[in-house]
């Protein structure tokens, strides 16, 4: 939720703050990477059990942390932040898989898409999949006309897509343990 | 990163929308497809845990009828048992006992208490033969190697077969909840070979090795394999040998039945974890 509201607060308010005072719309785009990578790692660390996948996230974490301030301090601040997204991309889809490769060997339910969690890993599992490309080609290209308009056709269809399946995790309801009433109520 | 920047030199073309269409499309259908994949395969992974589940369920729910049957069939033995001759010994005693009171020569009167001392006694003998076979006194008190030596010592003595037995280390005794099992095991184990195998001789062994206390049966007769055995189990015949499958079971231990490898003798091998007698 609270990666929602980031989400939206960064297109309708810091974008377009930063692009008026600094210049550099594209710092904006640096920070939230950062944000963004952190708020799902945080909710996907939360629901995975395994302790080594556990620790694979935290080291991962690290390495992408250290990883992105460098580049946000080292490389060029006016261009698009492919390589930290790339990355957080991948590890982002990694860590969804680490969690359906859970769910097959210890399932919690008997019906995994009757759950919230399996939905939201879905959401972002199509989102970072559908928009991995572009962000990959986005820092040498952002300028060209016919890239931009192919960036925000397609980062926009996954966008809805995204905020679709993840309204309905967050609209679906936990399947319910039929409790078996072998004795009537007296 | 060497990659990447490749890649982003590489598609400053006219071609960049069809390369990322094609990419976009690509990554799409992976991850639907993973998706899929993997919703169907932990659907079908919980369906065969549940077969699993419901089939453990199915064959405990045998060994408990099993088990419930044969505390049946133990229980009309006894009382068939107190009924057909205790009670008609005793009842004979008591008529020998009014008719003394009736009677007032001295010399019937001491026939018939003799008589009835007869009846009372053998009635006693009765009793703890029925007392003896629910609990052999022999293993209460000198532990399972002199009570499974008794049994086979009796076995042989009927002169129809050999039974021979020889335990190697038994200097440590089981509990006697585990003795008691393993006995009525045995117990069992033999009464088939005795009953249905026509063998000329039966030998039983036992060893320890690394915390497990072994017993194996040898017979030269027909006997059965551990297939045959688990399709007993599973079906409603063989009532003895579900029961052997829940004292087994109840010992956590595992029971093996196989052809010997020279396909002339057949065995059967017990094995229990370890948990000795608590000295107190």
């Amino acid at each position: 939720m609270l990666y929602l509201v980031i989400s939206l607060l960064t297109d309708l308010i810091l974008n377009p703050l930063l692009s008026y005072y600094s210049g550099n719309q594209f710092l904006g785009y640096r920070i939230f990477t950062i944000i963004e990578y952190s708020l799902i790692t945080l909710f996907l660390h939360s629901i995975i059990k395994n302790e080594k996948f556990k620790k694979a996230i935290l080291f991962l974490s690290l390495a992408f942390f250290i990883f992105s301030i460098y580049d946000l301090v080292g490389s060029r601040s006016n261009s698009f932040d492919s390589s930290p997204t790339g990355v957080s991309c991948i590890l982002i889809l990694f860590y969804s898989l680490f969690f359906l490769f859970e769910q097959i060997r210890t399932p919690d339910s008997l019906f995994l898409y009757s759950t919230t969690n399996f939905w939201i890993v879905v959401a972002l599992i199509i989102f970072f999949s559908g928009t991995f490309f572009i962000f990959i080609f986005s820092q040498s290209n952002y300028n060209v006309p016919e890239f931009k308009s192919t960036f925000t056709l397609i980062n926009s269809i996954f966008n809805i897509l995204k905020n679709l399946i993840l309204a309905m995790a967050f609209v679906i309801k936990p399947e319910q343990a039929k409790a078996r009433k072998s004795i009537p109520v007296l | 990163m060497i990659w990447l920047q490749v890649n982003q030199n590489q598609l400053t073309n006219p071609g960049i929308s069809t390369v990322l269409f094609f990419g976009t499309l690509g990554m799409l259908v992976l991850a639907i497809g993973l998706v899929v994949f993997i919703v169907f395969h932990q659907r079908r992974v919980i369906r065969y845990q549940m077969q699993l589940q419901k089939m453990e369920e199915e064959q405990q729910k045998i060994l408990l009828n099993a088990s419930i049957r044969w505390q049946e069939e133990e229980r009309q033995r006894i009382a068939a048992d107190l009924h057909d001759d205790a009670g008609p010994l005793l009842a004979t005693a008591r008529l020998y006992l009014n008719e003394n009171l009736l009677k007032q020569d001295i010399n019937t009167q001491l026939q018939s208490i003799y008589n009835a001392k007869q009846i009372i006694d053998d009635t006693i003998q009765l009793i703890r033969n029925i007392s003896h076979s629910l609990m052999p006194p022999t293993l209460k008190n000198f532990g399972l190697e002199s009570a499974i030596n008794d049994l086979f010592q009796k076995i042989s003595g009927t002169g129809s077969i050999n039974a021979s037995c020889r335990f190697h280390d038994y200097r440590q005794r089981l509990r006697p909840e585990q003795e008691l099992l393993i006995f009525r095991v045995v117990q069992e184990l033999v009464n088939n070979i005795l009953k249905h195998s026509n063998s000329s001789f039966i030998h039983l062994t036992q060893n320890y090795s690394e915390d497990k206390f072994y017993l194996r049966i040898h017979h030269d007769g027909r006997g059965i394999t551990q297939q045959d055995f688990e399709k007993m189990n599973k079906s409603s015949l063989g009532l003895g040998l579900k029961n052997i499958q829940s004292r087994i079971k109840v010992l956590h231990g595992d029971i093996n039945f196989e052809k010997d490898l020279s396909q002339t003798y057949y065995k059967v091998t017990i094995e229990v974890p370890m948990e000795m007698e608590v000295v107190s």
